[in-house]
């Protein structure tokens, strides 16, 4: 048998990765044996070694997962995961992006919403910490901007922010686990909560933003003015206090570093 | 020597010695050193990234590797070019790779005489091409296209593999060889790859260091693997072993003054540690040098063995080690 054409190579990188993914057995009868080991047991260093370094790689995306779901859960959602997501992605740092919707939507990991709340959490954390660099708004930048003008206000979010929706505690089981201390018992609650996460000092911080807040946040991320934003809120709070409450909100933006800067609408 | 290939050495060193001149002893750089290595400022020639690390959009690990840039030259090491896969080459993470390229001026770029996944996947692993013209002339055109779009040429480095193909008409050198020749491109040498490949397929490993010019390797890779009992595989979790710092004395021998680096990527001990084990390799090297009378002399002479009148007469008006040798 030769190889004579491009074809033949990608039949048998085809037949190879077939091997390694889910032990088809073509390949095995295009490597050579030996009385060392035979085909099959060379081709398993492949094949085995391939789940190990996806499990590895999901491993260091998810700390705080690992801890809260236990080693042996860990390895079955991991494995399970791994099994349905052959990996398309040239940079291991991509891979494990689907794990939140993977665990949320197959049993049995599917009961622990406190699973797939932690996936989501670390995933946004991961890519708030490598996410673009930007500087960050400064407070008396907008000093120059006269009060009156403040509804034409628009602004756009610093790009290593993110937002995720959490039902369960999972955020203090992360700090827990990153500080070595014993994990708080798990809490899920009826109505998810909405957590900002920013990046100052090249460290990535998280809080959760109360109702309003997340409210008002939307409104913002989607380039809606300022003058949006208070209307949206005077529906809560009535005109007056949505004005209060959007500077506020504005204030701890600011002070989170969560904004790139602002534009102003033409008068 | 290519121009490109100029542009990417450190500051004079290729007025010295085109394209040749040795960084010395060096580290992959891993994050779980990056403060030890800033902080101690330890004594290395170079340090070798790995690229796809860094092929991110900003944060923390780009600010490490500016400071760290800031103190020692640079190699990037990538993983994922997948040089002889039949899908079509991956143009992002070329244009990634660029933008890594200008932030950081690399000394080399290198990656693996490998494939890593077809059909669009990934298998995230190092998989071994069948070694015959077919694969020869594949791999050689799309190396040709990566340099050109680099604008500089790369080193490609060869890889343990735990199997190989019946129908294969070359030796694995043989194949590293002419795809270095046809495109042109460098060699980066992993001596316990050649180790490894070596005891799984059964050849000598010193045959395929002889067979590999001297002119075209510009770094040379040492690390631990794991024997199995039945093959031995790479893994980059302990320490080097004795037959590879063997075969490492035997390339010292052969390819002189290359510079010369640790990877580790699991199991990864305190940098001092590292550090000591470097150590051994710079005293194995100088012990070399000794005995081939002086540093440098190494190249020379496999020029010599090659072509002794030659030789003869370059050597009074060769380099200063040269003379100091005579």
């Amino acid at each position: 048998m030769t190889l004579q054409a491009p074809q033949a190579l990608a039949s048998l990188q085809r037949d190879f990765q077939a091997y390694v993914l889910h032990r088809a057995p073509a390949v095995l009868a295009q490597v050579r044996a030996s009385g060392k080991a035979d085909a099959a047991t060379r081709m398993d260093v492949y094949a085995e070694g391939y789940p190990l370094r996806l499990l590895e790689a999901l491993q260091a995306d998810y700390p705080g997962l690992y801890a809260i779901a236990g080693a042996q859960a860990f390895d079955g959602f991991g494995r399970g995961f791994i099994a349905a997501h052959p990996s398309r992605f040239r940079n291991l740092r991509w891979y494990g992006g689907a794990l939140a919707s993977y665990l949320a939507t197959q049993p049995p990991w599917s009961a622990r919403r406190e699973l797939a709340d932690m996936a989501r959490f670390e995933w946004a954390m991961a890519s708030s910490f490598d996410g673009a660099d930007a500087e960050a708004l400064q407070r008396e930048a907008l000093g120059a901007v006269d009060p009156e003008d403040w509804p034409r206000l628009r602004f756009c979010l610093h790009p290593a922010v993110r937002s995720v929706e959490l039902a369960s505690n999972v955020a203090s089981s992360w700090t827990a686990q990153a500080r070595g201390e014993p994990l708080p018992q798990t809490q899920v609650e009826e109505a998810p909560a909405r957590w900002l996460l920013t990046r100052r000092e090249l460290q990535v911080h998280f809080r959760r933003m109360a109702g309003d807040e997340a409210l008002v946040f939307d409104q913002m991320a989607s380039g809606a003015s300022f003058e949006a934003w208070c209307s949206e809120l005077g529906e809560l709070l009535g005109e007056q206090a949505a004005a209060v409450r959007a500077v506020e909100c504005l204030g701890q933006w600011l002070a989170d570093g969560a904004l790139a800067g602002f534009t102003l609408d033409p008068a | 020597m290519a121009a490109h290939e100029r542009l990417l050495m450190p500051d004079g060193a290729d007025a010295i010695s085109p394209g040749r001149a040795s960084l010395g002893f060096g580290l992959g750089l891993r994050p779980v050193h990056y403060t030890q290595i800033s902080e101690a400022r330890p004594k290395l020639g170079w340090l070798e990234i790995l690229s796809e690390n860094y092929l991110i959009p900003g944060g923390r690990p780009l600010d490490w590797l500016d400071r760290l840039r800031a103190d020692y030259p640079m190699a990037m090491h990538g993983v994922s070019l997948s040089i002889g896969s039949t899908d079509p080459l991956d143009e992002d993470h070329l244009r990634e790779l660029k933008r890594l390229q200008r932030r950081i001026e690399p000394v080399w770029i290198s990656d693996h005489l490998c494939w890593t996944g077809v059909s669009g996947g990934n298998l995230h692993d190092l998989l071994p091409l069948p070694y015959t013209p077919a694969a020869l002339a594949h791999v050689a055109e799309r190396v040709m296209r990566v340099q050109d779009f680099l604008g500089s040429r790369i080193l490609l480095e060869n890889v343990s593999s735990y199997v190989s193909y019946p129908f294969s008409e070359l030796t694995e050198w043989e194949f590293l060889v002419q795809v270095a020749q046809r495109a042109d491109c460098l060699i980066l040498l992993d001596v316990n790859n050649v180790y490894v490949s070596s005891v799984n397929h059964e050849f000598d490993p010193r045959v395929y260091l002889d067979a590999v010019p001297v002119d075209r390797v510009r770094q040379i890779h040492l690390a631990g693997h794991e024997d199995r009992g039945d093959l031995i595989v790479d893994t980059h979790d302990r320490a080097i072993v004795d037959p590879v710092w063997r075969l490492y004395e035997h390339a010292r021998r052969r390819f002189g003054d290359v510079a010369t680096m640790i990877e580790r990527d699991a199991d990864i001990p305190p940098l001092a540690e590292l550090l000591d084990e470097l150590d051994l390799a710079r005293s194995i090297a100088a012990r070399v040098d000794a005995e081939t009378s002086g540093p440098a002399a190494g190249a020379k002479r496999a020029a010599a063995s090659a072509t002794p009148s030659l030789a003869r007469l370059e050597a009074p008006g060769g380099s200063a080690s040269a003379r100091q040798a005579a």
